[in-house]
């Protein structure tokens, strides 16, 4: 969700008249409305490719009631971070508060009052704008750091560092300036190893040099190659000149 | 005009109330209403289906959803009536069960006539 997109709001209740009132009162404040009539409806809603921003949940439902569903909710990585809003009536206090305790962000009370429903979705949703965009940053200071470990290994992959050095805060500048620091080592570690190899092929040669001179200066090596000079002489003389 | 009888069954500020929470629009307060009589009828068959077999939780939710829904459509005796059911179900204790099943059942026609009346009102 961002600023200009609006906010997906996921409606639980078994009751249809409370699914139906609840969502116009929330279409007329301007959210997209998902209903759903009870816990397996209101998860499918979460593996849709476009899941909900929060979800306003009643408590007494049958088969999986609302506590139930926000233990869920609140025990999948996936799904912890979005705000859930317990619908009750005024004499359901002790549910509210064991489901607060459970990890809702609010109540909303019945009957519905626009204002307050208004007020409510605002605060939580502003919450959790301000959780996403955190969550984000660390999600990028992670792909920074995991960056750092590639390099000591040699297996730096610059492109993956391009979300993080979008950014125009510091954390992209950082993002950035690793990346220059990161080509640089790169680009002197191939210098290097370019190095290496030219003077591994002169040591090479060195050492083959040596190799040859240590067979060639030898004085049988000298009496081979006068014998070798003395038998061409005798036979160029029994050949005669050509 | 609503009738003396309408009025205790019709809390006509919390209807005023329940009109504006939807801007005004009374044709979706009169469609609401229909899903409401749909839904109120059918939890009365699961109240009593609940208190024939033992069953305190179909009792329990029944009770409260008619309570709830009830309240939203400013039926106010309805949902009290509604409300104890569902305290008593809640406690476990179900001896008194049939009697407030069948005063729920005795209201729900003189509480549809009241809305009905206040949604064909002008």
């Amino acid at each position: 969700m961002n600023e200009e997109s609006r906010a997906r709001v996921l409606v639980v209740d078994d009751s249809s008249v409370n699914r139906q009132l609840l969502g116009r009162i929330l279409q007329n404040e301007q959210y997209d409305v998902i209903l759903a009539g009870n816990g397996q409806e209101a998860l499918a809603a979460f593996s849709a490719w476009s899941p909900p921003d929060i979800v306003l949940l009643d408590i007494v439902m049958p088969e999986m009631d609302g506590y139930q569903l926000l233990g869920m909710l609140k025990a999948d990585s996936a799904t912890r971070h979005i705000p859930v809003v317990m619908i009750s009536s005024l004499d359901e206090i002790e549910s509210v508060i064991r489901c607060i305790e459970a990890g809702a962000a609010d109540y909303l009370p019945r009957p519905f009052n626009a204002a307050v429903l208004r007020a409510r979705l605002s605060a939580s949703l502003a919450e959790k704008r301000m959780r996403d965009i955190e969550r984000e940053y660390f999600r990028q200071v992670q792909i920074l750091t995991l960056a750092a470990e590639e390099l000591e290994h040699g297996r730096f992959d610059p492109t993956r560092l391009q979300p993080v050095s979008a950014r125009t805060d510091s954390l992209g500048n950082l993002s950035r300036v690793f990346e220059r620091t990161a080509m640089e080592v790169r680009a002197r570690e191939d210098r290097l190893r370019r190095e290496v190899r030219e003077l591994r092929i002169e040591i090479d040669d060195g050492r083959r040099g040596q190799q040859v001179a240590s067979i060639t200066g030898t004085e049988y090596f000298r009496s081979l190659r006068e014998s070798a000079h003395e038998l061409r002489r005798s036979l160029n003389a029994v050949d005669g000149p050509k | 005009m609503m009738s003396a009888q309408d009025t205790s069954m019709l809390d006509s500020q919390k209807f005023a109330g329940l009109v504006e929470s939807v801007g005004g629009d009374l044709e979706f307060v009169a469609e609401l209403a229909a899903t409401f009589f749909a839904e109120a009828e059918r939890l009365i068959v699961s109240l009593d289906e609940g208190l024939a077999t033992g069953d305190v939780d179909l009792v329990r939710r029944s009770a409260h959803t008619i309570k709830s829904t009830s309240s939203s459509m400013a039926l106010v005796s309805l949902a009290e009536v509604a409300g104890q059911l569902e305290a008593e179900a809640k406690s476990g204790d179900l001896s008194n069960g049939a009697t407030l099943a069948k005063a729920i059942s005795a209201l729900y026609p003189s509480a549809r006539a009241a809305l009905e009346s206040k949604v064909s009102e002008k």
